[in-house]
């Protein structure tokens, strides 16, 4: 067997289980009985099973498991179970690839050219591993922008002009992606300024176009939700933007830290060879990943950083508040605001009830 | 041979791991239905959502003076019961002593008006009330941890004729103090913003923040190294605890939260004895009652330099420091500290508690 193929099936079987999770637990059943329906289908025919069916549907299975609602309590663990696995089956790869390398003639340039794989190792392990645990929490409101449901909702209102809003900031939104995409493709953790330099130029770019667009004041009898919608539009585009920002730093920092696995990794090598020095390099990898940012961590552009997440993912939530009130207005619903009002009269009936019975 | 021996190595390796990987499903599948928080106690008094727990003794004749243990509110209070023998409240009821427990609930969206006072001076204070009306005791030892040991000698300065001991475990108290990353980050917070636009700030997020402590340990780390125990079925227990424990994050009141945050933790009021509950000042000086001040070494999330100087910020001529050698969460936990953290701790009590010998002493 082809060790690299194996290797290839591993990790891809990572992928599909990983990928599973993020669905409904209703549609993973639904495809889980067509896949076992689809997959009998030859057994039934008298055909036989082959392998790698069975492991194609152990793989659906595992994540529809995972997605069950029985399987709840332990969703957060096996995320964490999945994630941290498919961070080892990569640095197993690349390990593999280093110990082939050494072992063949012409070794120091084949050594070479490995090394300077890792670099590309450790750009894929932080986009497909290291980042979805890292900016987890500001994850989900940055999903209900695409499409912001508030939009679709007041698509029906605006229609053609909400629809053609929502292209320009999405042309705009793919702008910075792809900028900094081929920034990042080519900068390692020490030219942090370089994608500072793209973002800052895009801003900039952003205030004097879209941006200045989006503040535009409105008139006419549909004037308030054009402004709210507007507003939230704007403070969706830095909320996304100040999500790049942290990402990007985030993954400068573990470039720089991988830089520095890379110098130490044949101190490690000469250690001894198999699965005792892969062991080694794995500790290495975690140990200077955690020290990196723990250093990050303190410093005072990463306060600065985290302030400026957090207040741009405050003012969308606001802003997004805002247009949702103004939905449920027109629906004859009660707002947020009313709710919070009549929570807090009756919290202050209930102490004040309590304070009269306690005087009796 | 030597390349094709060292491939199977590997791919032995990276065999061995996708079968582990594989076999842990079926391991977390026979541990989805473990307990937590299963020594006895019943419901004596509700406030709200609010209750308070009174723990099953297990010896004849207990102490006279009870404890009431104050737990945080952010995560929940079976930390200190996460299993039979690793519990705090059983080798408490095992060392002789009436443990009550305050259980906060979880507040819910019309909940975020609770303030520090409804805490403290309500929920706190009608607990301790009917400790002392049911026990027939003047005054309680208040048994504070992490936050909530804040919260008792918030309470200790302010009612200290109810408080016959203090115990506070590993609580933060003066925040000036730059060894614990949370101490550095909520000093930028902008906490008016956040409760002002969130109401009630998510126990998730709060938790992600103590995860981002260590991330590559607590996120990754943690899980390899259960894989690579999978066999052992007391690991995969305690893991599977431990786990549950840290994604059981409440809700955090938004009042509440903005005052703790604002005046303990980015002004420093408490340790500074400036800060007030209820228009009335905590003072200090007024903690006259035996203190025990219990701390971690090695504590990432409330250092030692946060917990150490309440010890000198008091006039109370009978008080202790205990430190111990591990972490926040493995002082309640670890196998080591269930045989000296614990007993540690009962033995300061006892004779502080007027323990009534036991008929097995008496014999003797």
């Amino acid at each position: 067997m082809d060790h690299k193929n194996f290797l290839d099936d591993i990790l891809s079987g990572f992928t599909g289980a990983m990928g599973n999770i993020g669905a409904s637990w209703f549609s993973q059943w639904k495809r889980i009985i067509e896949e076992v329906v689809e997959a009998a289908e030859p057994l039934l025919k008298g055909e036989g099973f082959k392998p790698d069916d069975l492991k194609r549907l152990y793989e659906t299975a595992l994540g529809s498991l995972i997605a069950a609602s029985e399987w709840a309590f332990h969703r957060d663990t096996i995320y964490g179970i999945l994630n941290a696995a498919r961070l080892q089956a990569s640095l197993l790869r690349f390990w593999t690839d280093l110990e082939r390398a050494i072992n063949v003639p012409n070794a120091v340039d084949n050594v070479r050219s490995v090394t300077e794989q890792w670099r590309n190792t450790a750009r894929d392990i932080f986009k497909g591993v290291i980042a979805q645990p890292l900016i987890h929490p500001f994850k989900g409101l940055l999903e209900s922008l695409s499409p912001p449901a508030e939009a679709e909702m007041l698509r029906s209102i605006y229609s053609d002009a909400s629809g053609n809003l929502n292209k320009v900031i999405r042309l705009w939104l793919e702008t910075l992606e792809r900028a900094l995409e081929s920034v990042g493709s080519t900068l390692s953790g020490r030219d942090i300024g370089r994608w500072k330099e793209v973002y800052e130029g895009w801003k900039k770019a952003y205030e004097e176009t879209v941006g200045k667009l989006l503040k535009t004041p409105q008139v006419g009898p549909v004037r308030v939700p054009t402004e709210i919608f507007l507003h939230t539009m704007d403070s969706a585009i830095r909320y996304l933007a100040a999500m790049n920002d942290f990402y990007l730093m985030l993954q400068a920092r573990w470039l720089e830290a991988m830089e520095e696995v890379a110098e130490q990794m044949p101190q490690i090598y000469e250690q001894g060879k198999g699965a005792e020095t892969f062991r080694k390099f794995y500790e290495l990898v975690i140990q200077t990943a955690e020290r990196h940012y723990n250093e990050m961590f303190r410093s005072a552009s990463f306060k600065e950083m985290l302030s400026l997440v957090s207040d741009t993912m405050l003012d969308f939530t606001k802003d997004r508040q805002e247009l949702l009130d103004w939905v449920m207005k027109n629906l004859t619903l009660p707002t947020r605001k009313e709710v919070d009002e009549l929570q807090k009269e009756v919290f202050g009936l209930k102490k004040r009830i309590k304070e009269l019975a306690g005087k009796k | 041979m030597e390349e094709k021996s060292e491939t199977t190595t590997m791919m032995g390796l990276a065999a061995r791991l996708y079968e582990k990987f594989k076999k842990s499903i079926d391991v977390l599948s026979r541990a989805s239905k473990i307990d937590v928080g299963t020594t006895p106690a019943d419901v004596v008094h509700r406030m709200d959502k609010a209750t308070l727990l009174h723990y099953h003794p297990t010896v004849k004749e207990t102490a006279p003076v009870p404890i009431l243990v104050i737990y945080a509110l952010v995560n929940r209070y079976y930390m200190l019961d996460l299993q039979p023998d690793r519990s705090m409240i059983k080798n408490l009821l095992n060392a002789g002593f009436d443990v009550y427990l305050l259980d906060w609930g979880y507040p819910e969206r019309g909940d975020r008006f609770l303030t520090l006072e409804d805490y403290i001076m309500g929920y706190m204070d009608e607990s301790v009330d009917f400790i002392r009306n049911q026990s027939g005791t003047n005054s309680i030892t208040l048994f504070g941890i992490c936050q909530g040991g804040t919260f008792c000698i918030i309470y200790s300065a302010l009612y200290p004729e109810k408080v016959k001991n203090l115990v506070t475990v590993v609580s933060p108290f003066d925040t000036d103090t730059d060894e614990g990353l949370l101490n550095v980050w909520s000093k930028s917070m902008n906490v008016d913003k956040l409760v002002d636009i969130m109401g009630n700030v998510s126990g998730d997020f709060l938790n992600f923040a103590f995860l981002l402590l260590n991330p590559f340990r607590l996120m990754f780390h943690k899980y390899v190294d259960f894989l690579e125990n999978l066999e052992d079925e007391n690991f995969v227990t305690n893991f599977v605890r431990m786990e549950r424990w840290i994604f059981d994050s409440p809700d955090q009141a938004g009042e509440a939260f903005r005052k703790f945050i604002k005046e303990i933790y980015q002004q420093n009021l408490l340790a500074k004895n400036r800060f007030y509950l209820g228009g009335k000042h905590v003072d200090l000086n007024k903690i006259k009652m035996p203190v025990l001040n219990v701390f971690a070494e090695f504590d990432h999330l409330v250092p030692p330099s946060s917990s150490r100087p309440f010890t000198e910020a008091i006039p109370s001529k009978d008080k202790q420091m205990l430190s111990f050698n591990t972490g926040h969460i493995g002082i309640f936990v670890g196998s080591r500290s269930q045989k000296e953290v614990c007993p540690k701790i009962a033995e300061w009590l006892k004779p502080r508690s007027q323990i009534a010998p036991r008929e097995s002493e008496k014999k003797r």
